[in-house]
Parts: C-alpha cells; structure tokens; sequence
C-alpha cells in the first residue's frame, strides 16, 4: 500500500512544526509544481498510453521519439553543440540531432557507421552517434584522419568534429543523446529492459532515420554491443537489403565507424560540460563529478556528497547502476516497491526490504473483515501505537 | 483506549500525493528540490520520477461533502493507557495517486477505497437526506 507524502504549498511555518514533531508524518514544503509546455505534456501522455499498449520490451522514446532537430532552411551551417546550448534543448529528455542530408548521398550508395560514447558512466548521458557518406568518397574519409575517439585527445576530437560539419557536401551524421533520466527509468522498468536492448533500439532508430530521411544505405559497421553474431543478425533482420558489419574494434577499423564515435563522444562530452541541473536547486550542486566511471574515487565522492536520503540523487544520475544502487541501500532511507522481489537480481535490496504499510501506527484489533474491505485496503483505526 | 481528533476546519490546505510505495521516512524530506511533476492539462495525466523510476500521476478527489485530513500526535504519549489526541494539522480535498509507469485507473485500491466511502454513504444515508455523513474523516 502507498505511503502518503503530503506537500505544503507553501508555508515555513509548517516545516518548523514538521521539524518539531517528525514522529507521525512526512510533512513538507514544497513549490507548486508549474505547468509545463504542450511538447513536454504531449510526451507525458504519449509515455503513459504507450506503456499500456505496449507489450514489447522497446522504450518509448525509442518507439516513439520526437523528430530530429531540423537542420535550419536559411542556408546557414547546422551546429549541434550550439542547439545542445540553446533553451530548446532539455537536458532531461532523450533527443535525436540530426545534420542535413547531403544531396550526393540520397543517389550514391553510402556507408553508414554506428558508435556509441558514454555507455560505462554512472551519469550523464549515453549517446548513439551514426555518420554516413557515399561508397565512393572512401579515399576522401580515409584523408581526414580519424581514429577510435578514446584514442584521440579532446582537442582533436573537437577538430574532426568541426571537419565532419564542413564536409557537409558528402558527409552527414546524427545522434541519439538518451538523457540518464531515460535511462533510469527504462531500466528500472517493471518489465526490465536492459542496456543491450537499449542500444540496439537506439541504432536501429537512428539506422530508420536516415532512411526515412533518403539516405541511400548499402552497407552498416557497427562497433558491437553484447555478441557480434547475434546482433549481426537482429540488424539485418530488421533491415533487409542492407548489408551489416558488427565487429568488436569497428571505430578503429573503419574509418565511417571512427566519425560516428567523434560525434557521440563531442557530443556527450558537450551535453556533460554544460549540464544544468533541472533540479530547483541545481546552482548549488557540486560540478566535480570527474570522469563519470564507478571507478572513479571523484565520482563516487560526488554521488556521495550529493546524495538525499529520501530522493537520492539529482536526475544527471543513472540510478540503474549498482554503485547508486549501493549508495542507497547503505545510507537512504529504504523504499519498498510493490514489485520488489520479482527481480532476482536485487538480493541486497530484497534482504534489507521492509514492510512498511501506511497503517503501521494502527494495531488491528478488530475481528477479520469482509473481503470488499481488505480488497480496498479499509481498515477501521480503533488504537495508536 | 479513547482517541481523540481535534477538528481545526482552518487547517492548512495540502498538497497531496501517494507513492506507490512504502518509504521508510517520516519527517521533512526536500520535495520541492526532487520531485518534479509535470502536468499533461489537456489529459490530467500528471509525470514525475522517483529513484529513478518513472510514475505516472492522476488529480484524485476526496469524495463530496468530506475533506482530507493529516492527523499529527502533538505529544506523544508516555503510556499505553492514556487517551490520544491528534490534531488535524492539514487539510485536503484532492490529492496526486501516483502509479508506476502508468496512470492508475478506477481499479486502482486507493480509488476502489474512495468509491467504497461514497458506497458506504448511499447505503447507511437517509433518503430524506441524500448528503454523504459529515461525521467520518478519511485519512489518506
């Protein structure tokens, strides 16, 4: 059964009573919540009537994501990391990027690469990058110099990205930036769905894109995500026709490759580097997150620095991780969802699960109670504890 | 043992919501810095996040002629012998029943519950007197 958390619009005062008496009740002040814009609201709804109809594993955003930014009709140069700048993108939700395609590459047939950057970290986004150019500019790609972008240092990177954007004449590119909120919950799911599937979606959707958008795709390389073999298959699968090449190493073997993997990780980087907090509070949130990885002693010391004993952590935070998992397990306040338990995985969480229920305080005294009664979950209060 | 509820018709006006689980925590907690809503006008559908999971959210409406009420213990009591006074230390008339993932429906317990009280009302009521009985305050 629910707990109930009741929110005071507005008054000081009754979080001072609060504080003095904290026994009984969680009594809080709260802003009222603003409404938001009609985009965010349509999305709202959309998730909801979604998930109902939904019997397939895929998240909603990847079934149904907003369309790419579109690139501007005034003849001046697309920039991504501009629009990531702008207030027409939120941070919080998942968002397609794409670049204008060039002319050449809706008749020449085209390789596409696909690379992802930031999978590993326990905040920020993920991104899915994919570029495409025709068959025959291969000597062309092969002279810009790319390379797997961990390879390559953050000046550089930067450098072929702005190459990537001048060679619009027979280069395009996308990507997909899945906010951690997205994230989160996707894989905190009640039907689970894993980052694999995830990542897989988001290719495919990209893959879709820039077929719906004419691009003339002959042939995929893809950087593998879980078994070559397996995901060779899925993709080819799912697009007929279309010739795919999932190797492990595929951004340093192919050049395509090495230039989607330059748009996700200076695109990640970027969104990371300018992140703004959506939480009210957010000025006051530290920045020192370091690389991001679990590993990282910085970003441990941050989730722990910016941890909420009820809430957890801000929404930059993938929640799904084990190191927040942990986090909260050891120092939060438990929570116990209706759903507990199904997951075998959560062993830690189950162990320490409680069983609360909003009638804890009331001991049941009366005599067992007709089913209509308990179904609805009344009870008569007839002593304190 | 004797309860007592100290009727305060002045009480603040809250805004409520119930979480589709049980969180081990009774005191102040930063709401207005986490839990954000977003709300769908057009549908009622409201959507926030909570530890990362997503919860879909419908405005629920304390049934007619009764109003919610927050019952707070203002001194503890030192016995279990001792009568027991609480104190309405707030008021509502809706509140914000949150599901995950999906909006709840009028299956939903807490909206089974609602019905029931109006249910209760129409079969203990008066014909002469069709307004629900004022005497009972739900708590939510």
């Amino acid at each position: 059964m629910s707990t109930p958390m009741d929110i005071d619009e507005t008054s000081q005062a009754s979080i001072q009573s609060a504080a003095s008496s904290p026994r009984r009740s969680t009594r809080i002040s709260s802003r009222a919540s603003t409404p938001a814009p009609a985009p965010v609201l349509a999305r709202a709804t959309r998730d909801a009537t979604e998930a109902v109809n939904q019997a397939s594993n895929t998240a909603d955003w990847v079934a149904a994501a907003p369309r790419p930014v579109q690139p501007p009709t005034d003849g001046s140069a697309f920039d991504a990391l501009a629009h990531i700048s702008s207030s027409a993108y939120n941070n919080s939700r998942t968002a397609t990027l794409a670049s204008p395609v060039p002319d050449v590459c809706r008749t020449a047939p085209c390789c596409l690469g696909i690379d992802e950057a930031g999978r590993g970290p326990v905040l920020g986004p993920m991104v899915y990058g994919i570029s495409y150019c025709p068959l025959s500019d291969d000597p062309r790609l092969r002279q810009m110099g790319f390379d797997d972008s961990k390879k390559l240092d953050e000046p550089t990177r930067r450098r072929l990205f702005d190459d990537i954007n001048k060679a619009n004449d027979f280069m395009g590119f996308s990507v997909c930036v899945i906010s951690p909120q997205d994230i989160s919950s996707s894989m905190l799911r009640r039907a689970k769905y894993n980052l694999n599937a995830l990542s897989h979606d988001t290719a495919m959707s990209l893959v879709q894109r820039a077929l719906d958008d004419g691009v003339n795709i002959a042939k995929v390389f893809v950087d593998t995500v879980g078994t070559a073999e397996t995901y060779q298959e899925k993709l080819s699968e799912r697009f007929p026709g279309i010739e795919f090449k999932v190797s492990a190493k595929a951004d340093s073997l192919f050049p395509i490759v090495s230039a989607a993997s330059i748009c996700a990780k200076v695109v990640r980087d970027h969104v990371l580097d300018i992140w703004q907090f959506s939480e009210p509070h957010g000025s006051t949130i530290g920045r020192d997150f370091g690389c991001g990885y679990p590993s990282d002693p910085v970003t441990k010391q941050w989730l722990q620095t910016n941890m909420d004993s009820v809430f957890g952590f801000p929404g930059v935070v993938r929640f799904s991780w084990g190191t927040c998992k942990n986090i909260l397990i050891d120092r939060a306040v438990n929570v116990t969802w209706e759903d507990d338990g199904e997951d075998e995985d959560d062993e830690r969480a189950n162990a320490k699960k409680s069983n609360h229920s909003i009638l804890e305080f009331v001991k049941p005294t009366a005599p067992k109670r007709h089913r209509y009664f308990i179904e609805r979950k009344l009870e008569i209060v007839q002593d304190l504890r | 043992m004797e309860i007592t509820v100290e009727h305060n018709t002045r009480a603040a006006q809250l805004a409520m919501h119930s979480l589709p689980c049980s969180i081990d925590h009774n005191g102040p907690a930063n709401i207005s810095s986490y839990f954000l809503v977003e709300s769908d006008t057009a549908s009622g559908v409201h959507a926030a996040k909570f530890r990362g999971r997503q919860l879909a959210g419908i405005t629920a409406q304390v049934p007619s002629g009764l109003v919610g009420a927050l019952l707070r213990e203002s001194r503890p009591a030192l016995t279990d012998q001792e009568a027991r006074t609480l104190d309405v230390a707030g008021q509502f008339r809706e509140f914000t029943l949150w599901n995950l993932e999906t909006p709840p429906t009028a299956q939903a317990d807490m909206m089974r519950a609602l019905h029931a009280i109006e249910v209760a009302a129409i079969l203990h009521g008066n014909d002469d007197d069709p307004q629900p009985p004022q005497s009972e305050t739900p708590s939510a």
